[in-house]
């Protein structure tokens, strides 16, 4: 038999919309927040896992009719610095919870328990969360990318959860798109500094008990 | 990216009934120094693994007074899933209950994720926020409780113990972990002895990349 293994993983995935899109995501995320409806967070996710299964030439349409147009994922992984401020939040010695996703281009070096920030990455990038939820034992993060080219990289190489939007804020975890990095088409639409396609990126950390 | 859960280790250790005043006041002491990565806490818990591999004399020591460990047990065991889908919510929602309470039982029930009880829960549980009752505090990637039982507690044979957010029942609050010492459970004697139920939740046993 072959031996499959199901250990609980974390990931994230990085999915691009048409601009036009742009109004709907951000209210399907204002829905997310006001009524934790993390139903809307697992359709997010399903169906990016669907856009990959079925190829970027096949249409893929969230549960509120929003097209994505490409989607990446990759493994994710929790460093230590993080770890600690969850068991912080967890014991009440800290109050500083997670607020901000960083991205950059940086595509290098693989990801590693003691990192404490993302390796090439300028903090006015920052994204604030677009939701964060906690479903069983998964928490879930996401944000939505500004359309404005001098807040936003054309290149998400890497990105991770802070809980702050400054220098200095603690690193949850980092995730690395090592060759699938999907480009954000800085000039789709022909207005030179709009981005022409938003970006969401969803990034989900899970909890298991193991003997 | 393969990332293992928490895991739960768990001692158990008594002291003669003499040495109580200065158990309570090694952890009233601990807790002037923090909750992070606390140096005494450390040296608990170190103590408690020496004792554990058959060191013959294993002591703590307070305002230069020392006191020994007489009996210890240790199990492995796991969080609940209950107690972990709390951590989550604790990790995102603000002013939620903390995990406070240590209970002690003398059932030997094999422990199963989805518990949410002590089978044979006796006497009252530890406030652990209470300075000589016990702490709770985070050492790198790990959560540690722990809690003090009196002489004065019911004797009991120790084969259970958790971690609570309430200080009584089942139906109120969330039971964090249920440790089993089946095979070797500290005996306690009332007025007797004194004993700790002591607990590391690690959150990152093995994490990697790739």
């Amino acid at each position: 038999m072959e031996y499959k293994d199901s250990r609980p993983r974390d990931w994230a995935y990085k999915a691009v919309f048409s601009q036009k899109d742009l109004p709907s995501l951000q209210e399907m995320a204002r829905r997310i927040r006001e009524t934790h409806d993390a139903s809307i967070i697992e359709d997010f996710n399903l169906k990016c896992e669907q856009k990959l299964a079925v190829g970027q030439t096949s249409a893929v349409v969230l549960d509120n009719g929003i097209e994505i147009q490409a989607v990446t994922k990759t493994g994710d992984l929790v460093v230590n610095a993080g770890l600690q401020q969850c068991i912080n939040l967890i014991i009440g010695t800290s109050s500083t919870r997670w607020s901000h996703f960083g991205i950059s281009i940086g595509s290098t070096p693989a990801p590693a328990v003691t990192n404490t920030a993302l390796n090439a990455e300028n903090v006015a990038y920052r994204l604030s969360l677009a939701w964060n939820e906690a479903v069983g034992m998964r928490m879930f993060f996401g944000a939505i990318s500004s359309q404005t080219d001098s807040i936003t990289p054309s290149l998400v190489g890497e990105m991770g959860v802070y809980n702050g939007s400054a220098a200095g804020a603690v690193l949850l975890n980092r995730s690395l798109f090592l060759s699938n990095a999907p480009k954000i088409d800085a000039t789709g639409d022909g207005s030179s500094g709009v981005y022409a396609a938003p970006m969401v990126v969803s990034a989900v950390i899970e909890f298991c008990p193991v003997a | 990216m393969l990332k293992y859960g928490p895991k739960d280790t768990c001692w158990a250790a008594s002291y003669d009934r003499k040495d109580e005043h200065l158990l309570q006041k090694y952890f009233i002491k601990s807790a002037t120094l923090g909750r992070e990565n606390n140096p005494m806490i450390t040296e608990f818990f170190n103590q408690m693994e020496r004792k554990w591999n058959d060191q013959k004399i294993v002591i703590l020591e307070i305002d230069s007074k020392t006191f020994e460990v007489v009996e210890i047990a240790k199990t492995k065991d796991i969080p609940t899933i209950q107690g972990l889908q709390h951590c989550c919510r604790q990790i995102i929602i603000a002013g939620l209950a903390v995990w406070r309470y240590h209970g002690v039982g003398s059932s030997s029930l094999e422990p199963r994720a989805y518990q949410q009880r002590l089978y044979g829960e006796a006497g009252t549980r530890a406030d652990m926020t209470v300075a000589g009752q016990g702490s709770v505090t985070r050492s790198n990637q790990s959560i540690r409780t722990v809690g003090t039982f009196p002489a004065s507690f019911p004797t009991i044979s120790v084969k259970e113990s958790a971690v609570f957010t309430n200080p009584t029942g089942y139906t109120a609050g969330v039971m964090l972990n249920r440790q089993v010492f089946a095979s070797n459970p500290i005996g306690h004697t009332v007025n007797a002895t004194a004993f700790t139920v002591a607990t590391d939740i690690n959150f990152a046993s093995v994490t990697t990349w790739g």
